[in-house]
Formats: C-alpha cells, sequence, structure tokens
C-alpha cells in the first residue's frame, strides 16, 4: 500500500491501464476474424459468405471484389497435361488433334479434354481455357520453346509432366526405311503398319481446308520436319489437290486413304506448289 | 532530471502495455484482407498471439488461389520477422529454392538473412547512398539452376549481388 501511495506507482499503473484501453479501442477497428481456405470442402458461395462474415464488408461488396479477382486472376500458361499434334482450319470448322495414348483424339471448338476446353484456334497454336486461366499449346516445340522464355508464367502450369516425352514428335531416323528413288517415294508396309493410330499419323502438321467451286483443297499451314508427311515430299504451303487423280469432294475423304492404308500399294497426290503443280507418287511394298 | 527520467519511463510502460495487451492475432486478419485485394492469400493451420509477438505454424501462401509456398513456421515480434522452412509448391519448384530460415530485423545495415541448402543471401540497407544491396552466396550450380530469380544478381568476386536504390 506504501508503494501505491507513492505518485510513480500511480502514474505507472495508470499508464498501462491506457495502454491496454487504447489497445482495446484499436482493436475495435480491426477484423474480428480471418478466414481459413484449408478447408477444400467449402464451396465457393460459402467462401464468399466466410470473407463476407469475417471481415464484415456488405455482400454486394464482396461480390465486386471477386469479380475483379477473377478478372485479374486470368493467366495464360503452357499447356502440359496433354499436347497438340495436327491442326485442321476450315470456313465453318476447326479441329485440333490431340495426342492421347489411345490414339489421337479430334477436338472440335469449344468443346473439352480433360476439362480443358478448346477456345481459339490458330495456323500453329490452339488456346484452350480451364477455370479462370488460359493454356496455349503449340504445334512446333521451337514456339513451345520462346513462349517459355519469353513469359514467366511458365512455373505455374499445375499439371504433370508425363506427357510432356510424347511431344517429342516422331524420331527422324524412323523414316529412314522411306526412299526416293526415280520420282516416286518407296514405302515399306512395316513402316505404315507404325502409324495405326492419327496421333501418329499427323504429327505436327496443321491443314488449313480450301473450298473452290465444288472442289476442297488442303493447304499446309505448317509442318515440321519431324512429320512423316515431310518424309513423304509434302512442303509447308503447299496444297493437296488430289489424290489418284480424283478430287476432293468431302473433308472425310483423306481418312479414307488412312484407314485403308494396310491395302493400299499405290497412291499419288497431286499437290500446288508456288503455282506449280506437281504429282507425288508412292509405292507401298 | 528526474522527472524527465519518470516520463520516459511513464511513456515506456505505456508502449509495453499497448504492445502486450493488443490483439495481434486481429493484425494478421487485416494483413490477410490487404493482401486478398492483392490475389494472395495466407492461410495458417495455428495462430498463437503472445504478449509481443505472434506466431503462425503450417502457413500456405496461395496466389490466385493456388498453392506457391508453405511456411512451417512464422514469428512476428516486435524486434524483426522470423520464418522457418519455407517451401516452394508445384511448378514454383523450379523459380524458388527450399529456404530454411529467413530472419528480417527492424534495423538499418544487415536487415535480413536467408539461409537454405542453396547457399546465403544477406540484405543490407545502404543509407548514405540510398540503396538496398542483396548479397548471396551461392554456387554456380544454384545460380543456373534458379535464373530466373537470380537473373538481376551480377557477380562480384565470389558472391553475387543485387541492389536498387530508393
Amino acid at each position: 500500500m506504501n508503494l501505491l501511495s507513492k505518485p510513480i506507482m500511480i502514474y505507472s499503473v495508470f499508464s498501462i491501464l491506457l495502454g491496454a484501453l487504447l489497445s482495446l479501442c484499436v482493436s475495435f477497428l480491426l477484423p474480428s476474424s480471418g478466414f481459413s481456405l484449408q478447408d477444400t470442402n467449402i464451396k465457393d458461395k460459402d467462401k464468399t459468405f466466410k470473407i463476407n462474415y469475417a471481415f464484415n464488408l456488405k455482400k454486394k461488396e464482396v461480390k465486386k471484389v471477386i469479380k475483379k479477382t477473377i478478372r485479374e486472376s486470368s493467366h495464360d500458361f503452357l499447356l502440359k497435361d496433354f499436347s497438340i499434334s495436327g491442326i485442321l482450319l476450315s470456313d465453318d470448322e476447326k479441329i485440333v488433334l490431340i495426342r492421347d495414348p489411345k490414339g489421337g483424339v479430334f477436338l472440335y471448338l469449344n468443346k473439352s479434354h480433360k476439362g480443358y476446353t478448346l477456345v481459339e484456334v490458330y495456323e500453329k497454336k490452339a488456346k484452350f481455357k480451364k477455370g479462370i486461366n488460359y493454356f496455349w499449346a503449340f504445334l512446333n516445340p521451337k514456339d513451345e520453346t520462346n513462349y517459355v522464355e519469353n513469359t514467366q508464367n511458365n512455373y505455374v502450369t499445375q499439371t504433370k509432366n508425363n506427357t510432356s516425352t510424347i511431344k517429342k514428335t516422331i524420331a527422324k531416323d524412323m523414316f529412314e526405311d522411306i526412299k526416293y528413288k526415280d520420282g516416286k517415294y518407296f514405302i515399306p508396309k512395316s513402316t505404315l503398319k507404325k502409324y495405326t493410330s492419327l496421333d501418329k499419323i499427323f504429327s505436327t502438321i496443321s491443314i488449313q481446308i480450301r473450298r473452290s467451286n465444288d472442289d476442297i483443297s488442303f493447304r499446309i499451314n505448317y509442318l515440321s520436319g519431324n512429320s512423316i508427311f515431310s518424309k513423304l515430299g509434302l512442303r509447308k504451303n503447299d496444297f493437296i489437290i488430289k489424290a489418284d487423280n480424283q478430287k476432293f469432294k468431302n473433308v472425310n475423304e483423306p481418312i479414307k486413304y488412312f484407314q485403308n492404308l494396310e491395302n493400299l500399294t499405290q497412291l499419288s497426290l497431286t499437290i500446288k506448289r508456288n503455282g506449280q503443280v506437281k504429282e507425288l507418287k508412292y509405292e507401298i511394298y | 532530471m528526474k522527472k524527465i527520467f519518470n516520463f520516459v519511463f511513464l511513456i515506456i510502460l505505456f508502449v509495453v502495455s499497448f504492445v502486450a495487451f493488443f490483439p495481434k492475432e486481429k493484425l494478421y486478419f487485416l494483413l490477410q484482407k490487404e493482401l486478398l485485394v492483392h490475389n494472395i492469400s495466407i492461410d495458417s493451420q495455428k495462430i498463437t498471439d503472445n504478449p509481443f509477438s505472434i506466431e503462425l505454424a503450417n502457413s500456405f501462401i496461395l496466389l490466385s488461389g493456388s498453392k506457391i509456398a508453405s511456411i512451417g513456421k512464422t514469428n512476428i515480434s516486435i524486434i524483426g520477422i522470423n520464418m522457418e522452412n519455407i517451401n516452394a509448391i508445384n511448378s514454383f519448384k523450379n523459380i524458388v529454392p527450399n529456404v530454411k530460415t529467413i530472419n528480417i530485423k527492424y534495423s538499418i545495415g544487415k536487415f535480413a538473412t536467408i539461409r537454405g541448402d542453396f547457399g546465403e543471401i544477406i540484405g543490407y540497407f545502404d543509407l548514405s547512398n540510398k540503396k538496398v544491396i542483396f548479397e548471396a552466396k551461392i554456387k554456380k550450380n544454384i545460380y543456373e539452376k534458379y535464373h530466373t530469380l537470380f537473373s538481376n544478381f551480377k557477380k562480384i568476386g565470389d558472391k553475387y549481388s543485387y541492389e536498387f536504390t530508393f
């Protein structure tokens, strides 16, 4: 009691109380609770409620924040969950061929594969959407490398790397047994048997369908050096106008040739290169 | 003189009292709220409010809803911030190396020390030249592996240095 009677002690107690009171007053201005996202079962709606509740925000204001978040958080990444092996463009349809262990998968615009929706298709690349983010897939590995180098976003691909090895295209040495002699390409049947799936046939090629009158031609927009088509004498910007001297009447006709590869012994393709018509002949033995 | 001493003593007592009674957990909630605007979330499993510090255990940092890093233990006190076991998650592993400790002190001069398997990074304030300097003692293979992170560092002797003015 003697100590308390001293003025400095009274002032000390007063200082402590004042400090405590001030901290209490300031604490009323701060959020009373936070939020935890560790419970992954919480739906987005519930999360909104929790954030709203935690920070005493009006629902309308919270909605605004979330809308802003979605718009700002949309990023472009490199697609690694699967890769594309071909692109088919026409006036009314855009199709991407996706590599798949079971064979190629044709994906039309606005359709989904493994949760990725195809939203845009270009000559050598395609854009997919998953959630709020966009993912790019490239036909040319060089384009992919450039994309990775030019953007710093490649670190958030959130994907597995198991398909990256598939992307490495078909090695050139696999086509060494295809020979060119006397204006004709000689292809062993055993080589063709390896290409039982569309995935293998369409290795890194981009084709655009052109219609003139009732005829259809196929323009090669992009062709990888590793592609079997490259080994078979086709080049970028070539127009394939005929097969076995027959004009194409519909876009499914080339598919028939691929489906009948085993029974095929001879094939000729008429192409238009730099305005000049040229014939490529193939013999299958 | 005695009056001045008493006055300073009371001020110190007031500040200590203010800090000790302040609900530091609410400051953490405020930090969560402010970071949320920038699409960054901090999510901690356990928050311990001590008189002069706050401890966060098993925290995750999320960027646009995706976990990018985990922090084993964080201690924010009136003298500095200590963090232990900081690990990058998913593809961030290729960009940021795992960090054992980060020590940040509220002081001029040496204010930050970052240690990990990759080596050590020390941060200095150079007030006379208004500069912040980071010196990294890392091996060449680490520099090449995490080139994205260290691309702005210049090699000076056996160290890598990065500085910016303020």
